[in-house]
C-alpha cells in the first residue's frame, strides 16, 4: 500500500519536471509558406484529368481557372485570373523542421508531395494570405485544408514579382496573444503590366498596408532573389509597424535541424551565409532544401481575448527558403572557359592552316 | 544617301534600347521578332522564341482552352512585329547581328579575308534553321506529351533553342552578367546542351572572324520571320530586265544569297535568308534594277549616282543630272 | 638580210596605206563644222597613227606598257601595280594581209589586223608592251599568244565559257590573281590594298564620265554622231584614264551645252539606229560613216570597244585586296555580253533596254567574216528583235572598203524601209 503511494508519488515527482519544462519552454510554432512544387501541380492535374475522364469519357475541356472566380464578386481576382495557372502554396503550422520529415531524412516529400495519410495537425483556417501582384494591387485569399496543412490556390499570370503575405491569429495560448506571419515572393515569368497605385493591405495584422513584424529579403538585383542558392548571403530587414527593429534575435533553421542565430544592427539588417546542406550525391539542380529563417518579438500587453487574459503579445515571422544545390556544385565556368577557348583556337587554327594551304597552292 | 552608315546607326540605338533599354523603363513587350535576349537583365524587350517555347510545353488538351488563346494572342503580335518591319529585324534591329556586323568591322579592319561556303554547302546550310525551328516546336511539346505512346522528353530539355543559343551566353555579358558562361553538370543532357552552346560560342568567335553573318543562316527566328517574306509591308523589289547580272550585289551580300543575282523574272526578291540589310540595293549600279518598297511606295532605289557616291566619289556625282 | 630588208620595205608601205586611210577618215571630219570641238584631243590621238603611232600611248617613260586584248583584262590591277594598260584591238585593213600569213582565211580580219601589227613593226606601241594579256575568249584569241610570242612577252587568261558555274567564277579569280602577280613581276610593283583601291577609283570616275556620256546620248535631237561616240572609247584604249577622264568632262560640258541649245548634228527626223555585233575598231568606220552620210543617226551601239567597255562597274564592298580582287573578276566576267558566253540572256535584255533608251528605230547586226560567235547569235537576236518589233538588217563584212556602196546602198534601203513604218505608224 505504502509502496504503491511511494511509487505514485515518485512518479508524479518523475513527471513533474517534464510537465512543468513543457509548460515553460515550449516549442516554438511556428507558420510558414510553401510553395507547391511543379511535379506535384502536374500531379495533380493528371489525377483531376483522370478523373474528369472517367465520368464524362474525356470529353471536357481543362478547367478555366477563370471560371472559378466567376461567381466572385471580386472582380480583381476575375482579372487576375485571365489566362493565368493557379500558383499553390502550402501553410504549414508546427515545428521546424517536421518532425515526420525529420525522421527519414527526405521520404516524406517524395516527389514533392505531402505524405496526406500523416496525421492531421491543428487546422488554420482562420489564417489568411495576401498576395501582391506585379500591378501593385493586393488581393486576399483563404485557404482550403488539404490533409496536415493549408493550402492557398490564386491565380498568377502576368509577369513580374509576387509579394506573399501570410497571417494568422493564433489567439491566446499561456497567457500570450500570438500572431504569426510568414512571407515569400516569386517572379513570374510572363507579359508584363502597367503597375497600379498601391492598395495598401489593410486588416488585421498590417499596420499601415505593411504587416506588422515584417521581415524584408533585401534583393540587390533579380538574379539574387529569383533563386536562393547554398552558398549565397541572405540578406534581410526586420522592422515592426514600420520602424526597423534593431538588436532582434533571427534564427536560420535547415531541414536538417542545423540553427544559427544573430542579432539585427542598428538599420534593422542582417545577414547569414546559407550554409550548403545535405544534399543527395547525385545533384538535381532542381530539387531544393527548405530553409527557414524567423524571429519573435514579444511585447508586454494586457488584455482579455474571448474570456482569455493575456499579459504578452508574440509577434512570430518566418522567411521560408527554398535553397538549391550552390551553383559551384553542378556548374563549372572553368570548363566553360576551357571548352570555349579550346574550340576557339582549334576551328581559328584549323582555318588558318587551311587558307595557308590554299594560298600555297595557288 | 549613306545607307550602312544609317543602318549602324538603328542597329546602334536598337542594340541600347535591347541590352539595356530597362535601365531607362523601356519595355517592348516580350514577343518580338529579333534576337534581345530574355536573360539580359536590362533587356528593353524579350525575344519572341523564348516564351513561345514555353508557351508549347503543355499537354495538348490545354491548347484548346486559355493557352492556346494565350498562343494565339503571342503568334498574332510575333506576325503584326513581322509583317511591318518584314526582315529588317534581322538587318536592322537584331542586337546579335549587329555584334556580327561589328566583328566583321573588326575582322576587315585586321585585314582578314573573308570566306564563303560553297554553293552547294550553301544551299545544304539553309534547311539547318528549319530543323532548328522544328526541334524547338516538338521538344517543349514532347516534354507535357508523349508521341505514339513514347516517353516524355525529360525537362532538362525545357527551352531547347536557348539552351544552345549563343546569343544567350554573349549579350549577358554586355550587361555585366558573365554567370551563362558555364557548363552545367546537374544531368547528361544538360552538360551536352551546354558544352554545345559553348563550343557554338566560340566557333561565333572564330567563324565572325572568317565570314559575315555565320549565325544568322541558321537561326530558327530567321525561318519564322520568312514566312512573312511575301506579305511584309516592306519588300525588296527586282526588275530583272535592267539586271546586267554583274554579281555585285550576291558578292555584297552578308548571307551570300544568289538569287538576287540570278532572278530575272521574280520580283520580289526578300528570300528565305535575306535579312533586308540593303547592302545589295546600295552596290547595285544599274538604274532601278533594285528597290525596297514600304507599302508599295519606294523608298531606297539603286542608281548609277547614288552607286558612285558610296563608292567614294562625291565630287562627281553632281555632274550627273540624269540619275535617279 | 634580204628578208629582214623586205619586212622593212612592207612595214613602210603598211604605214604610208594607214597615213592615207587616217587622212582620209579625218580630212572630212576636220572640214565638219557641227562637230563638237573637244573632239579635238581625241582625234589627236588617231592622227599619231599617221608617224607610227608615236605617242598615241600617254605614258610615262618609266611605265610599263601592258597591251591587253579584248575587254576582258582588268585594267584596274594594271594602273594599280604601276602599268599603262592599251587594248590592242585593231581595225586597220592595211595590217590584214601581213596577218594572213599566220593564220587561215577564215579568220576574222581583225586578229588578222592584230597579228599584223604585232608582227610588223608600222605601230610603234605594239611592239613595245612589256606583257601582252590575251584572254582566251573566241577561237581565234585562243591561239594568238602562240603565234606572237616570239615578238611580244605573252600571258594568256584562260576564260570559262559557262559563267553561271560556280566552279567557272572561282577559276577566272584564280586566273585574275595569277595576272596579278605575272604584272607584278613585270613592273616590279605590288598590287596592294591602297593602289588598288585607288586604280578602281580612278577608272570609276572615268565610268561617271563614260555614263554621262551616255545619258547626254539619249538626248533628242541627237547631239554626237555614232561614229564621234565610237572614236571617244576608241581613245580611251590608248590614253590614260585620268586624262581621258578629263577630257571627257570637257566634251560632256560642251554636249550638255548643246544639248540646252538643242544643237544637233543630224537633220530633224533623222533614222535613229542602234549597231550591234562585232566590235569596230579604228579605222574600220566604214558603216557609222556611211550612216552619217545618209543622214541618219548611229544612236547606240552595243560594242565591247565602245558602249559596254566601261559599262560595269567594280562594286568596292569591304575593301580588302582579296574582296577587291574578287570584285574586279566578277566585273569583267559575270555581266560580259560577249557571246563567247553559253547564255544570251544578258545581252538580249541589254539591247532590248538600250532599244528602249534610246529609242531605236532599227538595229543593224554587224559581223566581221570569221567572226563566229557573233555569226552564231545572229538567229537568236534575229528572233527577239522579230517578237519585239524592231526591224534588224544583217550585214557580214571585212575591214575592207571595197564593198562601201554596195552597203550603202543596203543601208539606204533599210533607212528607207524604217522611214516608210514611222510613215504608217503616224498615219
Amino acid at each position: 500500500m505504502i509502496k504503491t503511494v511511494i511509487s505514485c508519488f515518485m512518479a508524479l515527482f518523475c513527471l513533474f519536471p517534464a510537465l512543468a519544462t513543457a509548460k515553460a519552454a515550449q516549442p516554438a510554432t511556428f507558420m510558414w509558406l510553401e510553395p507547391m512544387s511543379w511535379d506535384a501541380i502536374r500531379a495533380q492535374r493528371a489525377k483531376k484529368k483522370a478523373a474528369i475522364t472517367k465520368v464524362t469519357g474525356g470529353q471536357q475541356e481543362a478547367p478555366n481557372p477563370a471560371e472559378s472566380y466567376s461567381t466572385s464578386q471580386d472582380k480583381g481576382k476575375k482579372r487576375a485570373a485571365r489566362g493565368a495557372r493557379p500558383r499553390s502554396y502550402y501553410l504549414h503550422s508546427g515545428e521546424f523542421p517536421q518532425p515526420d520529415r525529420q525522421q527519414s531524412g527526405r521520404p516524406a516529400r517524395m516527389n514533392g508531395q505531402y505524405n496526406h495519410r500523416a496525421k492531421p495537425k491543428k487546422s488554420q483556417t482562420q489564417a489568411i494570405l495576401w498576395v501582391k501582384y506585379p500591378d501593385n494591387r493586393s488581393l486576399s485569399f483563404a485557404p482550403k485544408q488539404r490533409g496536415p496543412v493549408s493550402l492557398f490556390s490564386f491565380p498568377a499570370g502576368d509577369g513580374g514579382w509576387y509579394d506573399l503575405f501570410a497571417y494568422h491569429d493564433q489567439g491566446v495560448n499561456n497567457d500570450s496573444r500570438i500572431h504569426r506571419y510568414s512571407y515569400t515572393h516569386f517572379m513570374s515569368h510572363g507579359d508584363s503590366v502597367d503597375k497600379h497605385e498601391t492598395n495598401g493591405i489593410e486588416g488585421p495584422g498590417f499596420f499601415k498596408g505593411q504587416p506588422i513584424l515584417e521581415i524584408k529579403r533585401l534583393c540587390a538585383d533579380d538574379h539574387e532573389c529569383y533563386r536562393t542558392h547554398a552558398g549565397q548571403n541572405l540578406r534581410v530587414q526586420v522592422s515592426f509597424k514600420g520602424e526597423p527593429l534593431a538588436n532582434q534575435t533571427l534564427t536560420l533553421i535547415t531541414e536538417q535541424g542545423w540553427k544559427q542565430s544573430k542579432r539585427t544592427d542598428d538599420h534593422g539588417k542582417v545577414s547569414f551565409l546559407l550554409i550548403k546542406e545535405l544534399f543527395p550525391e547525385k545533384i538535381d539542380r532542381r530539387k531544393s532544401e527548405n530553409y527557414l529563417l524567423t524571429t519573435e518579438h514579444v511585447l508586454p500587453a494586457t488584455g482579455v481575448l474571448n474570456g482569455q487574459p493575456f499579459h504578452h503579445e508574440h509577434h512570430i515571422a518566418t522567411l521560408p527558403l527554398q535553397v538549391f544545390p550552390p551553383k559551384s556544385d553542378w556548374q563549372s565556368k572553368r570548363m566553360a572557359y576551357m571548352v570555349g577557348s579550346g574550340t576557339f583556337l582549334l576551328a581559328g587554327g584549323a582555318i588558318a592552316i587551311r587558307r595557308k594551304r590554299q594560298r600555297k597552292a595557288l | 544617301m549613306k545607307v550602312y552608315r544609317l543602318r549602324i546607326a538603328v542597329q546602334a540605338i536598337s542594340f541600347i534600347i535591347l541590352i539595356y533599354g530597362g535601365l531607362f523603363y523601356i519595355d517592348m513587350g516580350n514577343r518580338m521578332p529579333t534576337f534581345s535576349c530574355a536573360y539580359v537583365d536590362d533587356r528593353g524587350g524579350g525575344c519572341f522564341l523564348i516564351g513561345f517555347q514555353h508557351m508549347l510545353s503543355r499537354p495538348f488538351g490545354e491548347f484548346l482552352g486559355d493557352a492556346g488563346i494565350r498562343l494565339l494572342k503571342a503568334m498574332g503580335i510575333f506576325a503584326l512585329w513581322s509583317i511591318v518591319l518584314n526582315k529588317a529585324w534581322c538587318g536592322w534591329i537584331c542586337p546579335f547581328g549587329f555584334l556580327q556586323d561589328m566583328l566583321s568591322k573588326i575582322r576587315s579592319f585586321f585585314d582578314v579575308d573573308l570566306s564563303r561556303f560553297g554553293w552547294i554547302t550553301r544551299t545544304r546550310y539553309k534547311s539547318v534553321k528549319y530543323i532548328f525551328l522544328v526541334l524547338l516546336i516538338l521538344i517543349p511539346l514532347g516534354i507535357a506529351n508523349s508521341f505514339f505512346g513514347l516517353e516524355k522528353i525529360p525537362r532538362d530539355w525545357s527551352v531547347p533553342f536557348c539552351q544552345i543559343c549563343p546569343a544567350r551566353v554573349i549579350l549577358p555579358v554586355f550587361n555585366g552578367d558573365f554567370s551563362q558562361i558555364h557548363i552545367d553538370f546537374s544531368s547528361n543532357t544538360t552538360m551536352v546542351l551546354t558544352t554545345i552552346v559553348m563550343v557554338l560560342v566560340a566557333l561565333f568567335f572564330t567563324t565572325a572572324f572568317v565570314k559575315r553573318r555565320f549565325f544568322c543562316s541558321y537561326c530558327p527566328m530567321l525561318a519564322l520571320l520568312s514566312l512573312f517574306d511575301k506579305i511584309g509591308l516592306l519588300s525588296l523589289k527586282k526588275n530583272g530586265q535592267r539586271c546586267t547580272r554583274c554579281g555585285n550585289c550576291s558578292r555584297a551580300c552578308p548571307m551570300e544569297i544568289r538569287e538576287i543575282e540570278e532572278e530575272k523574272v521574280l520580283t520580289n526578291l526578300v528570300t528565305q535568308d535575306c535579312t533586308l540589310c540593303l547592302r545589295c540595293v546600295e552596290v547595285c549600279p544599274e538604274d532601278k534594277a533594285l528597290e525596297t518598297r514600304f507599302c508599295g511606295i519606294p523608298i531606297f532605289t539603286a542608281s548609277q549616282q547614288g552607286f558612285l557616291k558610296r563608292q567614294g566619289l562625291d565630287e562627281e556625282s553632281h555632274t550627273n543630272k540624269n540619275g535617279a | 638580210m634580204d628578208k629582214q630588208e623586205k619586212r622593212k620595205r612592207l612595214a613602210k608601205k603598211i604605214q604610208l596605206n594607214l597615213a592615207m586611210t587616217v587622212g582620209e577618215i579625218f580630212d572630212p571630219i576636220d572640214e565638219d563644222t557641227t562637230r563638237p570641238k573637244k573632239m579635238a584631243y581625241f582625234d589627236r590621238i588617231f592622227k599619231t597613227f599617221t608617224q607610227g603611232g608615236e605617242g598615241a600611248v600617254n605614258r610615262k617613260k618609266t611605265q610599263k606598257l601592258i597591251g591587253t586584248y579584248c575587254l576582258f583584262v582588268p585594267e584596274e590591277i594594271i594602273y594599280a601595280a604601276g602599268g599603262q594598260p592599251v587594248r590592242l584591238c585593231a581595225g586597220a585593213y592595211e595590217s590584214v594581209e601581213v596577218g594572213e600569213e599566220f593564220l587561215p582565211d577564215s579568220a576574222c580580219p581583225m586578229v588578222k589586223s592584230e597579228v599584223g601589227f604585232t608582227t610588223l613593226p608600222v605601230l610603234s606601241f605594239y611592239q613595245q608592251c612589256d606583257l601582252v594579256a590575251i584572254p582566251a575568249s573566241c577561237d581565234w584569241k585562243a591561239k594568238m599568244a602562240e603565234i606572237i610570242h616570239d615578238y611580244v612577252p605573252v600571258v594568256m587568261l584562260d576564260m570559262p565559257k559557262v559563267k553561271e558555274g560556280e566552279a567557272s567564277r572561282a577559276f577566272w579569280l584564280s586566273e585574275v590573281k595569277r595576272f596579278t602577280k605575272e604584272v607584278e613581276k613585270v613592273t616590279g610593283m605590288r598590287v596592294t590594298r591602297s593602289r588598288l583601291r585607288g586604280a578602281i577609283q580612278m577608272i570609276q570616275k572615268a565610268q561617271v564620265q563614260f555614263r554621262r556620256f551616255h545619258e547626254i546620248r539619249k538626248a533628242e535631237p541627237p547631239v554626237i554622231h555614232g561614229r564621234d561616240a565610237l572614236e571617244v572609247l576608241n581613245a580611251y584604249f590608248y590614253d590614260h584614264v585620268e586624262s581621258w577622264t578629263a577630257a571627257m568632262a570637257t566634251l560632256n560640258d560642251e554636249l550638255e551645252e548643246r544639248v540646252n541649245n538643242r544643237e544637233s548634228v543630224a537633220k530633224p527626223m533623222a533614222t535613229r539606229l542602234l549597231i550591234t555585233g562585232s566590235p569596230m575598231v579604228f579605222p574600220n568606220w566604214k558603216i557609222p560613216t556611211v550612216i552619217e552620210e545618209l543622214g541618219g543617226v548611229m544612236v547606240a551601239d552595243e560594242f565591247c570597244t565602245s558602249n559596254r567597255y566601261l559599262h560595269d562597274k567594280v562594286a568596292v564592298d569591304e575593301g580588302l585586296l582579296s574582296d577587291m580582287l574578287h570584285a574586279i573578276a566578277d566585273r569583267y566576267l559575270l555581266p560580259s555580253c560577249c557571246p563567247i558566253f553559253s547564255t544570251t540572256i544578258d545581252r538580249r535584255d541589254r539591247l532590248l533596254q538600250l532599244i528602249k533608251d534610246y529609242r531605236a528605230e532599227g538595229v543593224i547586226y554587224h559581223i566581221l567574216k570569221g567572226c563566229h560567235p557573233y555569226d552564231v547569235e545572229t538567229r537568236i537576236i534575229e528572233k527577239l528583235l522579230q517578237d519585239n518589233g524592231v526591224p534588224m538588217l544583217k550585214i557580214e563584212t571585212d575591214y575592207s572598203p571595197q564593198d562601201v556602196e554596195q552597203l550603202r546602198t543596203r543601208i539606204e534601203a533599210f533607212m528607207e524601209t524604217l522611214k516608210g513604218q514611222r510613215h504608217k505608224e503616224k498615219s
